[in-house]
């Protein structure tokens, strides 16, 4: 189980997150809703252990062998970091490696053992449909590609925690769906978080909503409709409807 | 492990970029037509060869070593990899050690091109009755106090470019870092030492090397790079460490 407690970063008076406090079990598929500069990116970079809170904390809880359940925080140490996967906003790359090379250097250092290395890079390739680049440099792929390229990296340690800012950015139709299904597929396993603002999208994959609004969590047990709803301005929703 | 994965990937970034190979030529040039100058001042005189090659190639390193390192982190504060970076399980010593390694590297391939160019001159290129007196051990140490000496450089470089925004600006804080703080810290040592400085130690390191290739190894000075680099590369993990508390990732 993660759990956010109290957690607070802010940059600014009502520009980052406050006391935000959230349980979320493996298996469910959170999407982190609301308009430009609430708070979205900086609730999903603590929760990534990219940032580290203020007040607070964020715990994630794993069972381990012999019914032991483990307890790591995301301040402390790197053992939390080792069960995260995290899609930032830009989804940055190394554009003078290969999309294998890249993927192959992002899992050694994520821990993944040479013995299962090829297996998962295999794996997270077919995944995000990166097989036939895989000998490309990434310097030379679309926006969109490279995306998916930051995708697969997220996948690639089969992480509990999976942190999506923004995934489906710069990504045609066709892979929408795919990464749709994909992300429904970790999701069995994993705690998924997800931003963005394709409200269709995000019903697709998400069980339930929180919605952020200055800075603080207003709502954290949405169902699709109603997020939509608080979402979306009175015509669009219609017209989305529709 | 983790140090040498991030080498495999940091060493050959840096050689390809415009912080890699162009500066290594232009310090091999530079290098090369100062030793050909010291040589030719150099006639009948008692100067050995280790010295003027340690003198040559100790003036050029600080400009590779800086151009090199000003590369280190803020690169990655450009691209936008320092969020990703401060979310994955490696400790910021590996990332430092990473960055201080591919610099070093760098900057020993440097050692290596002006060995040769040496080679070349002793072996073709000097008339035969040119009478210069060399001795291995002398390259030896001049090569271990330029080693050194990079090691401190680069360290340096990687610790100033993790609060620079733009690596022009890293690459001119690094250069005038390295040209200055060395005969400010040894100045700064000697008066409280001793109580008092005759003259004002313009190049304290290159003139490390001078002496180190004649046989006189000051051991402060080389104990006083190592401490250096060490404190340089913890301080930059505890910078790391501290810029991903601060969430100024930007």
């Amino acid at each position: 189980m993660l759990k956010l407690e109290n957690v607070t970063l802010l940059y600014a008076p009502n520009r980052g997150i406050q006391e935000a406090s959230l349980s979320v079990e493996p298996g469910e598929v959170i999407g982190v809703v609301g308009g430009n500069g609430v708070g979205k990116s900086t609730l999903l970079g603590l929760i990534a252990a990219a940032l580290v809170p203020q007040y607070g904390r964020v715990t994630l809880s794993l069972a381990g062998i012999g019914g032991r359940v483990r307890r790591l925080q995301s301040d402390i140490g790197i053992g939390y970091r080792r069960h995260v996967g995290y899609l930032t906003e830009s989804a940055p790359v190394y554009g003078e490696l290969t999309v294998k090379h890249y993927l192959a250097f992002r899992a050694r250092l994520h821990g993944v053992g040479l013995f299962r290395l090829r297996r998962r890079l295999n794996e997270a390739m077919l995944r995000c449909g990166l097989q036939p680049h895989k000998k490309e440099l990434l310097g030379r792929l679309s926006l969109g590609l490279q995306r998916r390229v930051a995708l697969a990296e997220a996948l690639l340690s089969a992480p509990a925690v999976l942190v999506l800012d923004d995934p489906f950015v710069g990504i045609d139709a066709a892979q929408r769906s795919t990464i749709a299904n994909v992300i429904r597929e970790v999701s069995t396993r994993s705690h998924v978080f997800i931003s963005g603002h394709d409200p269709l999208l995000l019903k697709a994959c998400c069980t339930r909503f929180v919605l952020i609004e200055n800075a603080r969590i207003v709502a954290d047990d949405l169902d699709a409709d109603t997020a939509m709803n608080r979402l979306l301005p009175e015509p669009l929703r219609k017209e989305t409807e529709a | 492990m983790i140090f040498f994965t991030l080498l495999r990937r940091e060493f050959p970034q840096l050689v390809r970029s415009g912080h890699g190979i162009v500066p290594i030529f232009l310090s091999l040039a530079g290098a090369n037509a100062l030793l050909v100058s010291f040589l030719m001042k150099a006639e009948g005189t008692t100067e050995t060869l280790p010295s003027l090659w340690g003198l040559a190639v100790a003036f050029g390193l600080p400009f590779l070593a800086a151009v090199a390192a000003s590369r280190g982190f803020t690169q990655d504060r450009e691209n936008g990899m320092l969020r990703l970076m401060f979310s994955t399980p490696v400790r910021a010593r590996w990332w430092v050690l990473g960055k201080v390694g591919a610099a070093w590297m760098l900057c020993l391939f440097y050692l290596l091109g002006m060995a040769t160019s040496c080679y070349v001159l002793l072996r073709w290129l000097l008339p035969e009755d040119a009478q210069l007196s060399y001795s291995w051990t002398g390259f030896l140490f001049a090569g271990g106090a330029l080693m050194l000496q990079a090691l401190l450089w680069c360290s340096l470089g990687t610790f100033v470019s993790l609060f620079s925004r733009s690596s022009a600006s890293t690459f001119l804080f690094a250069l005038v870092s390295c040209l200055f703080a060395p005969p400010l810290v040894v100045f700064a040592l000697t008066t409280l030492t001793t109580g008092s400085m005759t003259q004002w130690p313009w190049f304290p390191l290159q003139t490390m090397v001078y002496d180190c290739a004649s046989g006189l190894i000051d051991v402060r000075l080389a104990v006083g790079c190592l401490t250096g680099s060490l404190v340089l590369i913890y301080a930059s993990g505890m910078v790391f460490d501290a810029l991903r508390l601060c969430a100024t990732e930007r």
